[in-house]
């Protein structure tokens, strides 16, 4: 098991179109991953769970991998935080 | 996860009169228990409970009005302490002036309910129990079949809402999709709603997000719901064995209750929400006292029994 925090620095928070950006990505991987905020723990490829939590600018997540592919899907999924411009 | 509240959500919940303390309504409330302050009001404070809700009841209401004036400023500016969260005031009493007093002094709230006293403080624990409850958060759906609270769960893409939403197309209720907040009432009453963000909403792969309630109505949509049943959706593998009977209950816990639980292979071709209605009615069946599996077995030992006196 892997787990990496974040620090979201997109103004308008983890909004949805980049959610789904995201949402996608992490379907692609095997691993089962996990999306943690203020004590809430959802599942990465359920695009519902992630928008649930109505992240905010600023806020600390952590994204938790577990699985035979958890690097590639680390790599990827930090990818794509960058891409969207959710985190740096 | 630990919720937290404030005296605005009690306020909002029980429909409460604000008489005073406006300012105090983001107060924390952080006990699940209240507290009826007679003692105190006798002169006694090394048993008050400050951090609780305070409610004063018909017996305190009078008791106050037995106390001469020193009696009353002294004793009432001692209940007014710095973790009090608000106080209520039963049967729509008329708020003694050396309340409002030290309410608008301290920002404490003073609310006021026309209910009785015992149903007040039944409405005020059963809130408080629910809202300061612990609770999780699970990847499923949860459906209302037939007054049966079933969660259904498996791997993202499976077909839980596709499941879920056939079922509602059945006239069954969706309280939550894909994500549901599970708290326990008590032991042994597990409640499960929708995070405030996805109420009424669901996601269908290829058609995006919909509106359930716009979109069926109102009778299809529930805000939350006790779980009595956990269905756990899986690919079928053919080395797997499934119950084939179900005569026994097995049971899966969650926080700390134990909830009935099957596991229902899915194949190409099966309709998974006839499938899930069958196994919401088969519950019922057996929370009514009806076991169909026992009832069988029942009868074919019966006819073997028989068979075998014929023989003799």
């Amino acid at each position: 098991m892997i787990e990496k925090v974040f620090i979201v620095t997109d103004e308008a928070g983890v909004h949805a179109r980049p959610a789904t950006k995201l949402v996608n990505t992490a379907s692609k991987y095997a691993s089962d991953i996990q999306l943690e905020y203020q004590g809430r723990r959802v599942n990465l490829k359920s695009i519902m769970g992630v928008m649930s939590l109505g992240i905010r600018q600023g806020a600390e997540i952590k994204i938790i991998i577990e699985g035979e592919d958890e690097e590639e899907a680390m790599v990827a999924v930090e990818q794509e935080l960058k891409i969207q411009g959710i985190s740096n | 996860m630990i919720n937290k509240i404030k005296v605005k959500d009690l306020v909002e919940e029980l429909k409460l009169e604000v008489v005073c303390g406006k300012e105090g309504l983001n107060r924390r409330i952080t006990s699940k228990m209240f507290s009826r302050p007679g003692v105190e009001l006798a002169g006694l404070f090394d048993f008050y409970e400050e951090d609780r809700i305070q409610v004063i009841g018909t017996k305190e209401y009078t008791f106050f009005h037995w106390l001469n004036e020193n009696d009353q400023v002294e004793r009432i500016a001692k209940l007014f302490r710095e973790k009090t969260p608000c106080f209520i005031f039963s049967n729509n009493f008329e708020v003694p002036h050396v309340f409002i007093e030290n309410g608008e002094k301290t920002n404490i709230p003073i609310l006021r309910s026309p209910k009785r006293t015992t149903q007040l403080i039944n409405d005020v624990t059963t809130y408080l129990a629910e809202a300061l409850a612990e609770t999780i958060n699970m990847h499923g759906v949860l459906v209302d079949v037939h007054g049966v609270g079933v969660l259904i769960r498996g791997e993202s893409g499976i077909g839980k809402s596709e499941a879920a939403l056939e079922l509602i197309k059945r006239g069954h209720k969706l309280i939550a999709d894909d994500n549901v907040i599970i708290y326990e009432k008590e032991v042994g009453t597990l409640v499960g709603k929708p995070p405030k963000l996805l109420e009424m909403f669901m996601e269908i792969r290829g058609i995006g997000i919909v509106n359930v309630m716009r979109m069926f109505g109102a009778s299809v949509y529930r805000h939350k719901k006790r779980i009595t049943l956990v269905v756990d959706l899986e690919l079928a593998e053919d080395n797997r064995e499934y119950d084939r009977l179900g005569v026994e209950e097995p049971t899966i816990k969650i926080l700390n209750t134990e909830v009935p639980y099957i596991k229902i292979p899915i194949r190409p071709g099966r309709n998974m929400a006839s499938l899930i209605e069958v196994a919401a009615i088969n519950r019922r069946l057996r929370f009514m006292g009806f076991n169909s599996a026992q009832e069988f077995i029942d009868n074919l030992n019966k006819y073997i029994q028989t068979q075998h006196d014929e023989d003799e």
